[in-house]
């Protein structure tokens, strides 16, 4: 939650963005993790999820000269926009049958959803914070979705002292996943 | 068990995460917590899923050479409002008091009597004040014209940008006019 020095110190960005639009990476850079997560939270597949994604900061960049500052913070324009995103996403994945695991509108409200991509966030934020070695493996793992063995050919190293880092950077994970961000 | 068993045990259930299933618990308790926490890393974004979509968004960020240096700069590097304000404030005060600077600099270099750069200062130092105060009426015209959302919000932060900037240039300002009174210039 923002405190008011925030909030005016976002409209200030927001207004400069509408100004400038190579100001917009700031805001991009600020709540891309969010809405990603988010994305990914409704659609349950990392494909839907970028595409969410994409159509969420394109309209958002297309439509920010119209943007009017209504004293609440700017993501909840962005996750309006996601969530219509992800309902369009949906409509054309059921017409088209394309997609047929995504996700339908669960039962979970609105507040559990918006903790669920709280903590997605704060985890994937802890996984850019990990010690090198250690990131290198889960980005390759979980982002890049590559096997111990790829993973261990693109690092020099044998599978088992990869297996060995994974788990370390778990365990590091873990003690860090209950501290303040 | 071993250190190599309980790696194998975790990856295992990683293979099964990344995979789209949802892992079934080994019996070992440390391994399932952390495959349990694994569940939340599955569709951590690709490394470069976040750069080609800011490139479509912005092209000039990711342009390379000189105009992609700049446009990188002016999307990230933002001064905090009250810095950015106090240099400029600073920057009119300099410019107040460039005469009594520069007097002291041509004078220190032996390039002018002190008599005869002090006369330069008597003569023109209200020029430079009074240009300096012309650029800060600007300043301050400009930024509170930036932030306009309200007549509120226009006075509150006309009221801060005067303050912040009025102060950095009495103290760069009186700065300068101390220097050449403490060289006898002034």
């Amino acid at each position: 939650m923002l405190d008011a020095k925030q909030l005016e110190a976002e409209q200030r960005l927001v207004h400069s963005s509408q100004r400038d639009p190579s100001r917009f990476a700031q805001l991009y850079d600020r709540y891309f993790d969010r809405i990603y997560s988010f994305a990914l939270t409704r659609t349950g597949n990392r494909a839907a999820a970028e595409d969410v994604t994409a159509d969420t900061f394109r309209q958002a960049f297309e439509n920010l000269p119209r943007f009017q500052w209504r004293g609440v913070p700017f993501s909840a324009w962005l996750f309006r926009i996601a969530a219509n995103a992800a309902a369009d996403y949906y409509q054309r994945s059921s017409r088209e049958q394309v997609v047929p695991d995504i996700q339908v509108e669960s039962d979970a409200s609105w507040e559990n959803r918006l903790i669920e991509v709280e903590t997605r966030t704060h985890l994937f934020d802890l996984v850019k914070r990990l010690p090198n070695d250690q990131r290198r493996v889960i980005q390759m793992r979980f982002g890049e979705e590559l096997s111990i063995s790829e993973v261990a050919r693109a690092m020099g190293r044998s599978e088992g002292a990869v297996k060995s880092l994974q788990h370390r950077a778990m365990e590091t994970l873990r003690a860090r996943v209950g501290e303040q961000p | 068990m071993t250190n190599q068993a309980t790696h194998d045990k975790l990856n295992a259930s990683i293979e099964t995460i990344i995979s789209g299933r949802d892992f079934a618990a080994t019996g070992d308790s440390d391994v399932d917590v952390l495959a349990r926490l694994a569940l939340g890393l599955r569709g951590l974004p690709a490394r470069d899923f976040k750069t080609r979509l800011r490139a479509e968004l912005i092209p000039g960020l990711e342009a390379r050479g000189l105009s992609g240096l700049l446009a990188r700069l002016r999307a990230t590097v933002s001064f905090d409002r009250g810095t950015g304000l106090a240099a400029a404030g600073g920057g009119c005060g300099l410019a107040a008091g460039a005469c009594c600077v520069g007097g002291t600099v041509v004078n220190l270099l032996g390039l002018a009597s002190a008599a005869a750069v002090a006369a330069f200062i008597e003569t023109w130092l209200p020029y430079f004040v009074s240009l300096s105060l012309v650029m800060m009426a600007v300043l301050l015209f400009w930024v509170v014209r930036r932030e306009a959302s309200g007549r509120a919000i226009v006075t509150r932060s006309a009221i801060r940008a005067s303050a912040v900037v009025g102060s950095a240039y009495g103290v760069v300002f009186v700065g300068t006019m101390a220097l050449s009174m403490a060289m006898g210039l002034y």
